[in-house]
Parts: C-alpha cells; sequence; structure tokens
C-alpha cells in the first residue's frame, strides 16, 4: 500500500477505473476515519454508520467518475455520499429499529490515528470556532439540519421560524462558515473556481 | 419567481440534504443546466464536508468486508450509467450544442439525473411515497407543456409497457406498471438508441413503476428503449430491448 503514499486523490481514482483494488485500499486508509465518524455521528449507530461507509467505498468503486476534481476534492464527495446515505437511514423506520435493536456492547472505544488524522483534527477544531463565530440563528438550523439529519421544514417547525427566514440563515449561515473556514486556512476559497463561468456562454 | 431564484434559494439546505425529494429533483435539473448554481452548490458541498470532519476509527475488520465485495473482475468503472447529479462528471461547454451526438459515439455518459421509485429498497421507500403524488403533478406539467413529447414502450409483441413523457427542458417521466420484477442482481437500463449508437439515460432498477430522469435533448426519431442488465448496469445493451418506442414530435 505504501505505493500509493504520495499519490494525489485523482490518481487513486484514476486506479479504480483500472479495477486496482489497492487504490481503494489507500482511499479507505485517507478517508475511512472521516466517513465512518460522519456516519456514526449523524446515525448514532456504529454498525448503520460501518454499513454506509461500506456502501459509499462500493459505490464509489463502481463508478469512479463520479469524481470530478474540478468540482470539489474527493473528501467532501465522500462525506457528501456519507451524509446522503446517513440521512436516508435516519428517515426510515428501519433505522429506527436497528437502533432499538443495537447491540451495547458490541464495539469498543478505538483510537484514532493521530498521525494520520492530525490535519483532521486540526480541522475539527478549526471547524468548532468557525462555527462559534456564528449567529445562533444561523448556527442552530445548521446543526439541525446537517448532525440530526432533520429537512429545512423540519428545522422550521422546531424553532417556530417561517420556512423561508430558515432556508436563507443556512445559506448565509454556509456562506459565513465558509469565509470563515478560509480565513483560517481549511478551505481555499478558488478551490471551485478554476474554471470561472463565461456569461455570455450560459444556456 | 423564476426557476434559477427558487433553486438558488434551496442549494445550502440541498447540500445538506435537508431538502424534501421533489425539491432535490428540482435542484438537479435545473443545476444540471446553470453554471452559477452548480458553483456555489460545489462550495457548499465543499463547506458541508469541512463540516462533516468527525474523525472516529472504525472498527478494524471494515476494510476486510469491503475488501471481500469487491469482484475480482473488471468494475463498472468505466460504466455509462448515472445517477448522483451532485457529482456527475462536467459536461464540456463548448461541446453542448452537440453533445448528444458527441455522447453517444463515445458511449459517455449523457443522463444528468435519475431517481429511482423502485418498490425493492426500505432506504427508497420513504423518497418513493413523497414522490407519489409530486410525481403525478410533474406528469401532468409535462403532458401539458407545448413542445413535449411522448412515448408508448412496447414489447416485441406490441404490448404497452410504460409511458414515457419528455419536457421541453429534458425533464422526462416514465411510468410503467407492466414491467416485471427482476431479480434483485438484476436491473432495467434505459437507452437512447440513434444512428451513432445506444446511448445509456440510466439504471431504473429492478422493479422500476415510476421514473423522474433528465435526458438533456433527445431528438424526435430517436429511440427510447429498455433492456435487462446485470445490477451496476452495462456500457452497451447487452441483450435485445423488453421494450422500445421511437420519440415522436
Ligand atoms: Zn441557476
Amino acid at each position: 500500500m505504501e505505493k500509493w503514499d504520495g499519490a494525489s486523490d485523482s490518481e487513486l481514482v484514476e486506479g479504480l477505473t483500472r479495477a486496482d483494488q489497492s487504490c481503494l485500499a489507500e482511499i479507505y486508509r485517507r478517508h475511512g476515519s472521516p466517513a465512518f465518524g460522519l456516519a456514526a455521528r449523524v446515525t448514532g449507530d456504529r454498525s448503520a454508520a460501518e454499513d454506509v461507509v461500506q456502501e459509499v467505498l462500493l459505490a464509489l468503486w463502481r463508478r469512479p467518475e463520479r469524481f470530478d476534481a474540478t468540482r470539489g476534492s474527493l473528501r467532501s464527495l465522500l462525506l457528501s455520499m456519507v451524509h446522503g446515505r446517513s440521512v436516508d437511514l435516519v428517515r426510515s423506520r428501519e433505522a429506527r429499529r436497528r437502533r432499538e435493536l443495537r447491540d451495547a456492547n458490541e464495539s469498543q472505544a478505538l483510537s484514532v490515528d493521530i498521525d494520520r488524522h492530525a490535519w483532521d483534527l486540526v480541522v475539527r477544531d478549526q471547524v468548532s470556532s468557525a462555527l462559534a463565530t456564528l449567529s445562533e440563528n444561523e448556527r442552530r438550523p445548521i446543526e439541525l439540519a446537517y448532525f440530526d439529519g432533520r429537512t429545512y421544514k423540519e428545522v422550521a417547525e422546531m424553532l417556530e421560524t417561517p420556512e423561508g427566514t430558515i432556508k436563507s440563515r443556512i445559506r448565509s449561515g454556509l456562506k459565513n462558515l465558509r469565509a470563515a473556514l478560509s480565513d483560517n486556512g481549511v478551505l481555499e476559497l478558488d478551490v471551485n473556481n478554476h474554471e470561472s463561468f463565461e456569461e455570455g456562454k450560459l444556456s | 419567481m423564476s426557476d434559477h431564484d427558487r433553486v438558488s434559494e434551496l442549494l445550502a439546505v440541498y447540500a445538506l440534504d435537508a431538502v424534501s425529494h421533489d425539491e432535490s429533483l428540482l435542484v438537479e435539473l435545473h443545476v444540471a443546466h446553470c453554471e452559477i448554481c452548480q458553483s456555489e452548490l460545489d462550495q457548499h458541498f465543499e463547506t458541508a464536508g469541512a463540516l462533516g470532519t468527525v474523525v472516529e476509527s472504525p472498527p478494524e475488520d471494515l476494510w476486510s468486508r469491503i475488501a471481500t465485495q469487491l469482484p475480482s473482475s473488471e468494475p463498472a468503472g468505466a460504466l455509462a450509467t448515472v445517477t448522483d447529479i451532485r457529482r456527475a462528471p462536467r459536461r464540456n461547454r463548448a461541446t453542448t450544442p452537440e453533445w448528444f451526438a458527441a455522447a453517444a459515439a463515445a458511449a459517455a455518459v449523457v443522463v444528468l439525473a435519475v431517481s429511482l421509485n423502485s418498490a425493492n429498497s426500505n432506504l427508497s421507500r420513504m423518497r418513493s411515497q413523497a414522490l407519489a403524488s409530486g410525481f403525478a403533478q410533474s406528469w401532468n406539467a409535462a403532458l401539458a407543456a407545448p413542445g413535449h413529447h411522448s412515448v408508448t414502450l412496447r414489447t416485441p409483441n406490441g404490448a404497452q409497457v410504460a409511458k414515457v413523457v419528455i419536457a421541453p427542458t429534458g425533464a422526462a417521466y416514465l411510468s410503467s406498471h407492466a414491467m416485471a420484477a427482476l431479480a434483485s442482481d438484476r436491473t432495467y437500463q434505459l437507452w437512447a438508441v440513434s444512428t451513432s449508437g445506444a446511448v445509456s439515460i440510466g439504471l431504473m432498477g429492478s422493479h422500476p413503476t415510476n421514473v423522474s430522469f433528465a435526458v438533456g435533448k433527445l431528438l424526435p426519431g430517436e429511440t427510447i428503449a429498455v433492456t435487462e442488465e446485470p445490477e451496476s448496469g452495462s456500457v452497451a445493451p447487452s441483450s435485445t430491448p423488453v421494450a422500445s418506442g421511437v420519440i415522436r414530435a
């Protein structure tokens, strides 16, 4: 697996199109823990989180062309797939049933590979402080939607706020979060702007 | 309110998976042809990804379990199949007017979005229900739109199995109550067939009833065909169509 140590995510995904399993293994090594962490956070269920990670990795294996480096990072693609599937689970009855059946002593606390994930731990801290810079009005709806898997309509109901207001607070909140994260170097503002759009060509 | 205005208000909540099924369909169909919205959406995904950086080590044996599921044969990596509009490869703007022919020649992905309404998945059950009323509405709206195309898909024996309505926007709707359920490791696959060959429109699952998808541009005279394929789809039809129909103006 060391042969992929210095490879870019794009090179690894390229390897998937040649059915190179060692590339998927390296992708798992790089992104498996965050993928699992997010799934476990959203589903509240480690065994469901395992299923989610498995599904997402296999989905990428089957359709590596989903990754488009001009559109964003592999990490964000994987996490958006993980999030979508986790939310599906949270919203299904099946998930509720599984959570009830969850075996309490199934898993031991596992340590995080600090070396490999040092940067992720930094990001996590930076995200917490960036979130803290948002107003309560923007932060709460984002957290309820993203981490609890609520729709914005449910969030509106929970916070007794009009749906349109929640929609626009989440939007401005994400933009502010992005600005804060680029200030502290977590996100590069121009990461998605390799190709700026040309007004004249828009259909 | 224009489509663009309505969708741009939904982009952030869409990136957080906090919208209804109908709303996600609306977003997916719009961003497929709006660079401004697509670009904002990409940014929201990147921000959400940072937000989602929750690191926790999975069980030690998770990778080995995943590895056992990898087929030893070639993966469907290069397949012209569909679905996740969020990350569907960016189309080359320069070739847009001829994209259909170009895509057909290269057997590339033409489909922008397919959302399945199949009865065989627990995960999609909720979405199916959410879609039930929305589908009928969208179907009727497409039928009422000037310039729509409608196609009846028939078996080689001439039996009607499905109807497809294609709105001028490229949004398309297939409804079938006569397609037999396949084994769970098989899928129906939808194709656009022209003189330059067959191009995958998308996978419909093993028991499709109502399916919404986006086709970009189809031309009268082209044929829509359905074949039965392995679960992960095929690059080219591997069998003769179980049903097909010609697009009329
Ligand atoms: Zn737009």
